[in-house]
């Protein structure tokens, strides 16, 4: 019995120690990951567009002078607020946010589903857990409903442990001495969205608003306060980088707008018109409604990038009118 | 707690010490009070009440029945603990379900709601200790074992943690002696226990939860796919529900050889089986011997003039009765049928054969093939039923894996539709690493006697650090490769 | 015993196995719980017998079912020959 009790203590002081060793070897990438050049913009850029599908189909870089677009599909302002955190920091250069802001960003089910499904976690938490504050952390923390997804990705990025990394093309590049691109990290985003397909469907509509907009008693589910206190903070974060915000509301076909709840469109206007006041140099562009014929529309609520090359444009001129 | 919760890995290790150090006369009850704990941090106390009565009233059936005067008692005390367990069997797990079946009857034809998603922890373990109970009552009954009048071994005996939640069904005569056993600390046991625990888990956390990923992506949502998506998730399933249950089978009989306890296997290769009687013989075996002995035999004898169509009856009603365990949605039950089905239409044809066939003749390895693959087929085609989420969703599956198999193929060879048809839209990872799994198991499964040499040789004579080198690399596999997230075992929810 | 393991050979469709009153259920190609209903039958018309259900989940090998045969005819008191 002796014998094996040494033994067992052995091997467990063994296995922690290798696991040590290998956490710290990943941990180390990770952080040479984010130091990578493949985060940092040419002089040149001066425009970042950000936030979900929205602005990520509708304002295309390649129309305004100096922008880049890191948008992501499905990204909520609790992800974007850090993402820009990071890029910003990174960044310098750049003078102008335009951040996507439209009736679902504030959406309370479908924004806070990440800490209420477990298959939504595991994907969200997988791409953006390395770019989490303290403060982020401890609210995932507090408010995620299953706490697996949070503890494997706790583990996985802020202790190192190699926890799936052959998923991770950032990492096994880095590891192999390759130079970083933008498709190998999870949350860069995939940026603007090029395609001319269009396909404005009833039921698809249907079920889109319901999965923004209702819970699962199929009422509306009300304005998550969540969002909109990390959509301040973005603000407040532009603001110390003394970086020009605009909030962009992308365009909607009129049949999809028409499906909205109302109430969900005053409480957007509540919150729009409570963020104005409070910031005066905030500035807020509305393209819900500028009528745009339907092969413009690549689906109910995102344009295609015909309907982005018209909605670029005059966002373009008023860029340039305002200065 | 579950075998693969962090907590368990500090459970065992202090129950072994105590274990231990206690004396031999305590042993036992060091293991009661620990099963007990281990069954209360499921935080359900109505659980422990189910317990506390299975085991009180068995207990005591079992010694009314030994001391029963007349036949007619004792095959009354009998009845009336075998009726309590089974109420408490069917309170447990069906109330809620016969409510909502009596309030959806009307409209209840388009299939059964599958309880599948969440897990109910409110009878985690029910169905396999009242099940053992009632076999130790069969067994007093018929005069195959003397009751145990230790109330604490036989708390014990229903109890004990490491199949306390999902089996296997211990038979009195296998496990009641082993209790009587002097404790002599054995480090064979205690290591292989230890492997055979860990191969369990990578077979839980590695392969059914990565195979799980695939099939609940296409069964969570069936009309998504057509054709080749929906054969790979079927297969896959066969593959994860083994490797979940076999898994946890290994880790409990890992956790009790710990303590020099030997529990039954419960699987033996069963997709290796080449008819469908095989595999039962070959799948979940505590359970299937149950089934066999104590509803299959009485029906069967019970039919016996009817000859093969009475044995035909009694499999089909025996293996209703096996669908109904599971659940009683109309999916199980359909999957009970189908099984009982296939059982008797091979009773039937041998019955037919035995005229017919001259000499038996050794079959070749061809046709041996060919009833493995067979009987794999149709018992994934009884999986179908079984996963899916409605009898909707099932005939879906079964339709559009022929119909749209075609279309499906000439898709990927165009390189179309890769991710959704082929990988299940999942990583391209993902799926090359549930098909090295897959290839895996299938090395092992064809584990020849040359095969299981070259391992003992390996663990007698490679050196220290070679083998430990192997474990440690185990250790990372499971870390590096296991899939975390959603991993309730499958097996629990029966 | 020879008439028992007569109608064993016979059931089973194999002349040359051993029957002795360890042989079970394993020793016999053919003989499992499905096919042994089969047995159950022709040991009942062979030696006018019925079997009780308690018995029939009792029998450990061949040896129990010829005890249990015996128990039988000598109870009828035929004493028409043993099994």
């Amino acid at each position: 019995m002796k014998r094996f009790v040494v033994k067992f203590v052995l091997f467990v002081t063994l296995a922690a120690g290798m696991l040590l060793v290998v956490s710290s070897v990943c941990g180390h990438m990770r952080t040479r990951v984010l130091k990578d050049r493949v985060f940092v913009f040419s002089e040149g850029i001066t425009t970042l567009i950000a936030g979900d599908s929205h602005p990520q189909a509708a304002v295309n870089p390649a129309l305004l002078p100096g922008a880049e677009s890191i948008c992501e599909g499905q990204e909520g302002y609790f992800f974007t607020y850090h993402k820009l955190k990071y890029f910003l920091g990174r960044n310098p250069q750049i003078a102008r946010v335009i951040l996507g802001f439209s009736y679902q960003n504030l959406a309370r089910r479908y924004q806070e589903l990440f800490l209420s499904s477990e298959q939504e976690a595991t994907r969200l938490l997988e791409s953006y857990f390395v770019l989490l504050d303290d403060e982020g952390v401890e609210l995932l923390r507090d408010r995620i409903s299953n706490k697996r997804p949070y503890y494997v990705n706790l583990l996985k990025f802020r202790y190192g442990l190699p926890i799936q990394i052959y998923r991770d093309k950032d990492l096994l590049r880095e590891a192999l001495g390759a130079a970083l691109r933008r498709e190998d990290v999870a949350f860069f985003g995939d940026g603007f969205h090029k395609s001319e397909k269009s396909r404005v469907e009833g039921k698809q509509m249907d079920a889109k608003v319901r999965l923004y907009f209702q819970d699962e008693k199929e009422t509306y589910s009300g304005v998550s306060t969540l969002m909109v206190e990390y959509l301040k903070r973005i603000v407040q974060l532009c603001e110390e980088h003394g970086v020009d915000l605009i909030l962009y509301n992308a365009p909607l076909h009129a049949s999809f707008k028409s499906r909205i709840p109302g109430q969900a469109i005053t409480d957007f206007a509540q919150v729009r018109d409570q963020l104005l006041a409070r910031f005066p140099k905030l500035h807020y562009v509305d393209h819900v409604d500028e009528g745009l014929p339907n092969e413009s529309f690549g689906d109910g609520d995102h344009v295609n990038s015909l309907g982005a090359t018209v909605v670029t444009g005059r966002l373009a001129r008023l860029i340039q009118l305002s200065h | 707690m579950t075998f693969t919760s962090p907590l368990y890995f500090l459970f065992w290790p202090a129950a072994f010490l105590v274990f231990y150090f206690s004396r031999d006369k305590y042993r036992w009850l060091v293991l009661l009070l620990a099963s007990l704990a281990f069954y209360a941090a499921l935080k359900a106390p109505s659980l422990l009440i189910a317990l506390t009565g299975v085991t009180v009233l068995t207990y005591f059936s079992g010694r009314g029945v030994a001391a029963a005067m007349s036949p007619g008692r004792k095959t009354l005390v009998f009845w009336l603990g075998v009726t309590a367990n089974l109420a408490i069997l069917i309170g447990f797990r069906y109330l809620a379900v016969l409510i909502e079946g009596f309030n959806a009857l009307s409209g209840a034809i388009g299939g059964g709601r599958h309880v599948f998603a969440a897990v109910d922890p409110i009878s985690i373990g029910v169905s396999y200790y009242s099940f053992q109970a009632i076999s130790y009552l069969v067994d007093v009954y018929l005069d195959v074992e003397k009751p145990e009048k230790h109330f604490g071994y036989f708390a014990l005996y229903i109890s004990f943690f490491p199949k306390l939640l999902q089996g296997p069904i211990e038979r009195a005569g296998d496990f009641l002696p082993q209790l009587r056993q002097p404790y002599v600390f054995c480090y064979e046991n205690v290591r292989s226990g230890l492997l055979l625990f860990a191969w369990g888990l990578f077979k839980k956390v590695v392969i059914s939860d990565r195979l799980a990923l695939f099939v609940n992506e296409v069964y969570g949502n069936v009309h998504a796919f057509s054709g080749l998506p929906l054969i790979i998730a079927t297969y896959f399933y066969a593959f994860q529900i083994y490797c979940d249950f076999s898994g946890y089978t290994d880790m409990a009989l890992g956790t009790s050889r710990i303590f020099n306890f030997k529990l039954t296997q419960n699987f033996e290769n069963p997709y290796r089986a080449t008819s469908i009687a095989m595999f039962w013989r070959r799948w979940h075996i505590s359970f299937s011997r149950w089934i066999l002995d104590y509803i299959f035999k009485p029906l069967q004898f019970r039919f016996r003039y009817w000859r093969d169509w009475g044995t035909a009856l009694a499999l089909v009603i025996t293996f209703l009765a096996c669908g109904v365990w599971h659940g009683a949605t109309a999916g199980f039950v359909i999957w009970g049928l189908l099984h009982g089905l296939y059982m008797s239409c091979s009773v039937l044809y041998r019955g037919l054969g035995r005229r017919f066939r001259r000499k038996k003749r050794s079959p070749t390895a061809l046709i041996e093939t060919w009833r493995v693959i067979a009987t794999f087929h149709l018992v994934c085609l009884a999986w179908i039923f079984f996963r899916a989420r409605s009898l909707a969703d099932a005939f879906y599956v079964i339709n559009h894996s022929i119909a749209g198999l075609p279309s499906s193929l000439v898709r990927l060879a165009k390189r179309d539709s890769l991710v959704h048809d082929l990988y299940l839209n999942q990583s391209n990872k993902e799926f090359f690493l549930a098909v090295a799994c897959l290839g895996l198991l299938a090395v092992l499964a064809r584990a020849t006697t040359a095969h299981e040499a070259a391992v003992r040789a390996f663990r007698q004579w490679a050196p220290g650090w070679l083998r430990w080198s192997a474990y440690l690399g185990f250790v990372l596999a499971v870390v590096v490769f296991g899939v975390f997230y959603g991993g309730a075992f499958i097996y629990f929810q029966f | 015993m020879e008439k028992l393991a007569e109608i064993i050979r016979t059931v089973f469709d194999d002349d040359s196995v051993e029957i002795g009153s360890k042989t079970t259920a394993h020793d016999v190609d053919g003989w499992d719980s499905l096919s042994h209903v089969n047995l159950i039958l022709a040991i009942e018309s062979g030696f006018n017998i019925k079997f009780s259900q308690k018995e029939l989940l009792t029998f450990k090998n061949v040896g129990d079912m010829h005890d249990t045969i015996n128990a039988k005819i000598a109870f009828r008191g035929d004493g028409l020959g043993q099994a």
